[in-house]
């Protein structure tokens, strides 16, 4: 059991004196160190987060609204004067000379940032093995992969190295992980948290996301990473995330899809936890309902089509001329190229770059980019439509439990297929929050996905207190 | 290379220019650093300049009134809502391995410029997008060195239908957009510090010919001079390789100012395939009718319409409005004194013949001399009202008028002794003592030699000093030498 899984709790202790920051830091530190076989943690900010902590215990007045949480940050994300690559060889020895707006924002609330935790390359990967710093390990089972890309995330949270963890969220790496650990992973609209910062993999599918404990958590830090941001463009103003918009009486029409709760590639056990939760949510008084989603196969290609397209444009920068990774003893500018990005990139990031010039290339940009576009809005039409009638789409989060860490590497269609249930709310940039379902000790265990229309979070985190009750 | 002495055949040439123009914004247009040209290499590049991992562009809202009128000045379509794509190739001067553009859905569509010769060139399209650093081979052997300050600079680039027949029409077609654009001050136009930058497309067709054959392009043209040398060069190149019976091959070609020649710098089956598609960064560039109607209001005068309007009102000459309308600062100079003062066409000689020259040598701007155009106006006054002559005016009193601009001119001249005299007394007086002094050229005169008023003239304004009024003088003394 971690030492806290809640906020409130700790934060009554540190007022009362029964803990401080700098005893809550060396506790994780310890932790740490207890999990190293995991391989979770690429960077410890020891100095600086201890400084904060030091501060934080100093500090006189009024108290930021995340005092003295302690938080971990996926190795995407830029903090300045440390390094920040992606779990990439091609990014070795980069020193970022700026943090991501979104951690600014958390900082400025009096948290503590601990480190930089392990991912798949780019956020590319739904196991955390495709690292150039090696395989993530799931702590609760170390046999099995602790899902991806914000495996290290998870992993860290689960490992109990910090209360919270920011990763990131394109096609579902945080709440993939979060299912697989049986943690919350929360993902808020596209456009809701700033993307400066960000290392982009696809950037209109990008997201900061977060892993916690509890929902309550995760709907503090959206609500403090969220708003507009005057480095990003396409951020946009939307309503507080934390405000209370629900009253818990009302009862709520709930939608799923027939077909995502009875297909072949859904584990038997996962389907039957899932049916089981549909039943008890009608039991609360809910309607819940099967709507007609037609597009359900086309949401795997559509999103690899456009994420690939896009990764291929925004990983074009990484060439060994700037900074990163350089190849040594290249005799002109071609070579250099080449010799760089063959061994600075992954099998997995190569393979994706491979697929997103060719989707890209002129002979085949209608074939694939264009339609993959079409379909893209055809899907986001509809889920409009579905939002237009129901509060929530309830779905899976992953088909399958974490497989053993070696299996499924020469397979990645099969890799690829099993996003199919996350991939959607970044299609559409709807959020999504994936919550556990029932405890089993000794077992993995499954999560649910909860997502509601664009720009509803306050109401998707009301939906998701009055399922709990 | 061997041209051949006689064409067989009447050929047509076909061109079309993609120039590029570098906005005068302070900023970079997807970030805050600065444009200034000439600083130290990589001071002016944060980490989006150099495509740092997790930065993102966001436009700079200067360069969308300047796009604006641009469109306003051509009668371009503008586009309300238009869109950036990205186009992917690797250079090392290109940080994020791809450049900011707008493909699909350029700001400005379509639009016009009339050229001197009355001929109409058609605008395809203008688009925003941003420069590329530079890098730079010639400063350490078997390297090259790289300057990202240039990265990010905003640039409008506009591209022709292929609606030019000559290097005479791209001349004066690069001619009037400069001038242009340094109208409505939205670039400085220096070609030579590759403010504005040219590519030019050229093929040749048979005379009559409907289809468009095979065409080159030929890049980095930095000065009307050049384009026209290029244009001369490769419609010569291209109609040998005709004559001979060949195909010309679709090329890209450099121009090489110091040899006047094109070479290929890559050819189309090397060409690159630039992936364009649409920027997920960026939303689209959106402009409302009342943002457009407001920058109706603040376009200046246009010079063709300034041309015409110098020409009607006062009789200048086309040659002579050329020059006064050749740069803003000029044509407002000018018009300024318009508003006020008479004796406008004088001025406009004045300007044109002394002035402007002046300033020139000086390297200084107009604005910046000593002379308030109410003295020039005075000074014009005196020259009508015979007081003083043009040449006295222009050679004697305007350096005196540089030298004491808070002194009026008319005592400037009466102290100096330059005014001309028209004193009937003192007229009669020289002239009685040139005529006591030649009274054989008197006699020669009065037998016929007419020819000798110009002697008498010359021998009066010595006296005189160049004071004696021309016209009085030369009436007094006919009437004086008559028998």
């Amino acid at each position: 059991m971690p030492r806290y899984s809640d906020y409130t709790t700790y934060l009554q202790d540190l007022q009362q004196g029964s803990i401080t920051c700098v005893e809550m830091l060396e506790y994780y530190f310890g932790k740490i160190e207890e999990s190293k076989s995991n391989n979770i943690y690429i960077e410890v900010f020891k100095e600086e987060a201890l400084a904060k902590a030091q501060a934080l215990d100093q500090k006189e007045g009024p108290k930021g609204r995340l005092f003295g949480m302690v938080i971990s940050i996926k190795d995407n994300i830029c903090y300045a004067g440390k390094s920040s690559t992606a779990a990439s060889k091609i990014l070795e020895g980069f020193v970022s000379t700026y943090t991501a707006t979104a951690i600014e924002k958390l900082e400025a609330e009096d948290a503590i940032i601990i480190g930089r935790v392990n991912c798949d390359e780019f956020g590319m990967g739904s196991a955390s093995s495709h690292s150039t710093y090696g395989q993530v390990k799931h702590p609760a089972n170390p046999a099995h992969v602790p899902g991806g890309s914000s495996g290290g995330c998870a992993a860290a949270v689960l490992a109990d190295t910090c209360l919270a963890s920011i990763g990131t969220d394109t096609g579902g790496s945080v709440r993939q992980p979060a299912a697989f650990c049986g943690l919350v992973g929360a993902k808020p609209s596209y456009g809701s948290i700033s993307r400066y910062g960000i290392i982009a993999y696809a950037s209109s599918f990008d997201q900061v996301g977060v892993i916690t404990h509890q929902v309550t958590e995760a709907q503090l830090l959206l609500d403090i990473m969220s708003g507009v941001d005057d480095k990003d463009p396409t951020t946009v103003d939307q309503n507080q995330i934390a405000k209370p918009s629900f009253d818990k009486q009302t009862k709520l029409k709930v939608a799923y899809f027939h077909d995502a709760f009875h297909s072949d590639g859904l584990d038997p056990r996962i389907q039957k936890e899932s049916l089981q939760y549909l039943d008890q949510v009608r039991a609360q008084g809910h309607t819940v309902e099967a709507v007609p989603f037609e597009y359900l196969d086309l949401l795997v290609p559509t999103y690899y089509v456009l994420t690939t397209a896009e990764a291929s444009s925004n990983l074009a920068r990484f060439d060994g001329v700037r900074y990163g990774y350089r190849a040594p003893d290249t005799k002109n500018l071609e070579e250099l190229y080449r010799k760089t990005r063959t061994a600075g990139f992954g099998a997995e990031v190569k393979r994706r770059i491979m697929l997103g010039t060719y989707v890209l290339s002129a002979s085949y940009y209608d074939a694939y980019y264009t339609k993959a576009q079409k379909t893209r809005r055809l899907i986001a039409d509809r889920m409009i439509e579905i939002f237009d009638t129901y509060d929530c789409l309830l779905l899976p989060t992953a088909p399958v439990f974490p497989w053993k860490i070696g299996a499924k590497m020469d397979d990645p269609v099969s890799v690829y297929l099993a996003d199919i249930f996350t991939v959607l709310a970044n299609i559409i940039g709807s959020p999504a929050v994936s919550i556990p379902l029932l405890s089993h000790d000794n077992d993995f265990n499954v999560n649910i996905q909860i997502l509601t229309a664009k720009h509803k979070e306050s109401h998707l985190f009301g939906i998701i207190n009055s399922l709990q009750n | 290379m061997d041209l051949p002495k006689m064409k067989k055949k009447a050929y047509q040439t076909v061109i079309g220019l993609e120039v590029h123009i570098q906005l005068n914004t302070k900023s970079k247009i997807f970030c805050g650093d600065s444009t200034f040209f000439g600083a130290e290499p990589n001071t002016l590049v944060s980490a989006i300049s150099l495509a740092h991992p997790g930065t993102l562009p966001k436009i700079n809202e200067e360069v969308i009134p300047k796009a604006v009128k641009l469109g306003l000045a051509l009668n371009s379509k503008i586009n309300p809502s238009s869109t950036f794509d990205r186009k992917s190739y690797f250079y090392a001067d290109l940080p994020k391995g791809y450049q900011i553009t707008q493909d699909k859905n350029p700001i400005l569509i379509g639009g016009q410029l009339t050229l001197e010769d009355g001929s109409q060139i058609n605008i395809h399209h203008v688009h925003l997008e941003e420069d590329a650093g530079k890098s730079i081979h010639h400063l350490a052997p078997h390297k090259t060195l790289l300057d990202y300050n240039r990265a990010g600079t905003p640039l409008l680039e506009l591209v022709t239908e292929p609606d030019f027949r000559s290097g005479e029409q791209v001349e004066q077609f690069l001619y009037s957009l400069r001038q242009l654009i340094r109208y409505i001050d939205i670039s400085d136009g220096n070609m030579e510090q590759g403010s504005m930058r040219c590519d030019v497309n050229i093929s040749v067709r048979l005379l009559g010919d409907q289809h468009y054959n095979n065409r080159c392009e030929v890049k980095n043209v930095n000065s009307m001079k050049f384009a026209k040398q290029a244009i001369t060069f490769e419609v010569q190149r291209q109609i040998a390789i005709m004559e001979a019976g060949e195909t010309v091959a679709q090329n890209t070609l450099n121009f090489n100012p110091e040899t006047g020649e094109t070479s290929p710098l890559r050819s189309k089956e090397n060409a690159t395939d630039y992936r364009y598609f649409p920027d997920p960064d960026l939303p689209p560039v959106l402009v409302s009718h009342e943002f457009i109607d407001k920058l109706k209001k603040e376009m200046p005068k246009l010079p063709w319409v300034l041309a015409q309007n110098i020409k009607e009102m006062y009789g200048i000459s086309k040659e002579d409005t050329r020059l006064l309308i050749a740069e803003k600062e000029i044509a407002n100079y000018f018009l300024d004194y318009t508003k006020q003062y008479p004796h406008v066409k004088a001025f406009a000689n004045l300007l044109i013949n002394k002035l402007i020259p002046f300033c020139k040598v000086k390297k200084m701007p107009l604005s910046e001399l000593a002379l308030s155009k109410a003295n020039l106006s005075e000074m014009l006054q005196m020259v009508a009202d015979n007081t003083i002559s043009m040449s006295a005016a222009t050679q004697k009193l305007l350096p005196l008028m540089i030298l004491n601009p808070d002194t009026s001119p008319v005592e400037l001249a009466a102290k100096q002794g330059i005014t001309q005299s028209s004193n009937k007394d003192e007229l009669s007086t020289w002239i009685e003592e040139v005529i006591a002094e030649y009274p054989d050229k008197v006699k020669a005169y009065q037998n016929g030699k007419k020819g000798l008023i110009g002697f008498f003239m010359g021998e009066i304004m010595k006296r005189s000093k160049g004071k004696a009024n021309p016209k009085e003088t030369s009436a007094l003394l006919s009437k004086k030498l008559e028998p």
